[in-house]
């Protein structure tokens, strides 16, 4: 993971942001595209992804994986997205510890498994799949959940350990869902820090919760509050962070929020950067 | 003379000489048409990247020469309260408001102000002497930096297609000439026909050849420019949709231009029918269909509509012959 180029900040690219990207180009590192939104894409969409690439770095990050499903990867989704990567030659791309299909067909949801052993076994089985035919690194998002299996035999942060150390994959960590999670589910998230491989951890998500009923979720439509902010900065107080993504979806607020953000993110990670290699 | 018009071409049945010169006009447009879609080699340069500090003027001179940068600039100085538009029957008068400093505009638009020390017509905009001239020196530096950029099409370019165009022309109507002659010599007087075929073949020669003001290049920026600021310009539109309002307040500038005038200066002063500045869209409008029998004054541009085809791709470059070529 150490070899792998340095981002720093950028944000999820929404058609929304298109033209304020273009006028802030200085301010914005990279951007992260939904790779599912250009793969058989009609032509203005991919003037659209020629056009970001020849003014900012993209990573795309894909939906429709189904690392977690028993039944394989969808070859044909694997072949669209190969080419969409091999086309923007990003320095990793990344998708999701989940199942999103289910007998060859889609169930619109990022579905959490139980953690097992035999569902280890499926993720390392398709992630040593989509390497074979991907050469560039993925990395692994974790993701927010409304249930928790009985059946798991194991934590959460154990289950992304065997998965990222048998594949020898990175980790997208979202921060945000880590959040949600451990208020929906009362745990520590630093024992979940603790628990994963640090090193491993490439990039990071991060957005503000949303208060649903008696539960939090990820809903992308808020600025991130001062909690995921202590998340943020404790994750790359323990880490080399090769890149930070905002991901607003909805709500949009005015650019200059969104920057400011982005601002908050860069400084978070530029001191504890600084204060990890002067400890060092 | 035996030499000159003893020959099968002289001596040619004329229907079939008219069928068979209809095809000569006919191959030498052809190729003349062929030729010129290979003058313009810029389509495999690599497009210019779009600049975070982009000017909207510079822009509008791309799409649409001096008279875009005019309308655009009326607008802006009418948009930050500099100007205003009163009209009267068919006329539409410009006159200066005093009750705004000019700290907060940029060079060119102080300029403009100037011009409009005293009331104007909203069609002198265009005439000689008129805001066109007196932006010509920008209109110069716009030139000059589109020019070396190969957006637009520049005199070597133009002067390496004339030898063809002269050529289709020789071509044309000198066989034309000589079968008028021999038909005279002849003795046949039924030489209508021959005449308008002559006529028609150099007029369309004439329009085949005349050479867009911007290249393929850039067509494909201003196309690029539109797509990366699609969205602002319906969220500008938006922001100036009328509700009860007279004028819409500017919006705060951002990345060094204001939204709505870089909205302007990428597709038109089109985009600007439905808004709270409906009434200046109109008011150029007017002025076109006034003028435009006499010249092309105010004929350019405008022609971006703010449809929502949502191709992006339905404006931009349209206004070749006029521009900077009728101040």
């Amino acid at each position: 993971m150490k070899d792998i180029q340095n981002l720093g900040v950028g944000i999820g690219f929404r058609e929304q942001f298109r033209a304020d990207l273009f006028l802030h180009q200085d301010k914005i590192k990279f951007l992260e595209i939904t790779a599912d939104h250009y793969l058989d894409a009609k032509p203005q969409k991919i003037e659209e992804l020629k056009l970001l690439k020849e003014h900012f770095r993209l990573v795309p990050h894909s939906l429709e994986l189904s690392l977690g499903s028993a039944e394989g990867i969808d070859e044909i989704y694997l072949e669209k997205l190969a080419e969409l990567v091999e086309f923007v030659d990003p320095p990793w791309f990344s998708d999701h510890l989940c199942f999103t299909k289910s007998g060859g067909v889609k169930i619109g949801h990022l579905a959490p498994v139980p953690y097992t052993k035999e569902a280890v076994k499926i993720f390392v089985r398709n992630i040593e799949r989509v390497k074979h035919r991907i050469k560039t690194p993925l990395i692994l998002e974790n993701i927010t959940y409304l249930v928790r299996f009985q059946s798991s035999e194991m934590r959460e942060a154990e289950f992304i350990r065997c998965i990222t150390e048998e594949t020898d994959c990175g980790l997208l960590l979202d921060v945000t869902n880590l959040y949600i999670n451990s208020k929906n589910f009362n745990f520590d998230w630093r024992k979940f820090l603790d628990e994963i491989p640090s090193e491993r951890i490439v990039q990071l998500h991060f957005v503000g919760s949303q208060k649903h009923g008696k539960r939090l979720i990820d809903a992308h439509a808020n600025r991130t509050e001062d909690e995921i902010w202590n998340v943020f900065r404790e994750v790359c107080s323990r880490c080399d962070v090769k890149g930070a993504v905002l991901e607003r979806d909805e709500n949009f607020p005015p650019f200059s929020e969104i920057l400011e953000e982005l601002r908050t993110a860069r400084n978070l990670m530029e001191k504890t950067n600084l204060k990890r290699t002067s400890s060092v | 003379m035996d030499i000159l018009f003893d020959n099968p071409l002289a001596s040619m049945y004329g229907p079939y000489f008219l069928v068979f010169y209809g095809f000569v006009i006919f191959f030498t447009l052809i190729f003349l048409a062929f030729v010129k879609t290979r003058i313009d080699k810029t389509s495999a340069l690599p497009l210019p990247p779009i600049p975070a500090q982009i000017d909207p003027y510079e822009i509008a001179y791309l799409r649409g020469g001096i008279n875009e940068v005019a309308r655009s600039i009326v607008f802006s100085l009418m948009q930050k309260g500099h100007i205003e538009l009163t009209t009267e029957g068919k006329t539409t008068q410009i006159r200066r408001l005093n009750n705004q400093t000019n700290g907060s505009l940029s060079e060119i638009e102080r300029q403009s102000l100037v011009w409009f020390g005293q009331t104007r017509e909203i069609k002198e905009v265009f005439e000689t002497n008129g805001l066109i001239s007196y932006l010509e020196s920008y209109g110069l530096t716009y030139h000059s930096r589109l020019e070396r950029a190969q957006l637009l099409f520049n005199d070597n370019l133009r002067n390496s297609f004339a030898p063809w165009k002269r050529a289709a022309l020789v071509i044309i109507l000198g066989l034309g000439a000589y079968k008028l002659l021999a038909a005279l010599a002849y003795g046949s007087f039924n030489i209508i026909l021959l005449v308008i075929f002559a006529v028609a073949g150099a007029s369309i020669v004439a329009s085949v050849s005349k050479l867009p003001r911007v290249t393929n290049l850039g067509r494909a920026y201003l196309e690029r420019l539109q797509l990366a600021f699609e969205n602002l310009k319906y969220q500008s539109q938006a922001a100036y949709i009328p509700n009860g309002q007279q004028r819409g307040t500017v919006q705060p500038t951002f990345g060094g231009a204001d939204p709505l005038l870089l909205s302007v200066g990428v597709f038109g002063t089109g985009i600007l029918a439905g808004t709270v500045f409906d009434n200046y869209n109109q008011a150029f409008q007017r002025a076109q269909q006034q003028t435009a029998a006499s010249s092309c004054g105010s004929g350019c541009g405008s022609s971006c509509s703010s449809g929502s085809s949502g191709d992006g791709g339905s404006c931009g470059g349209g206004c070749g012959g006029c521009g900077g070529g009728c101040s």
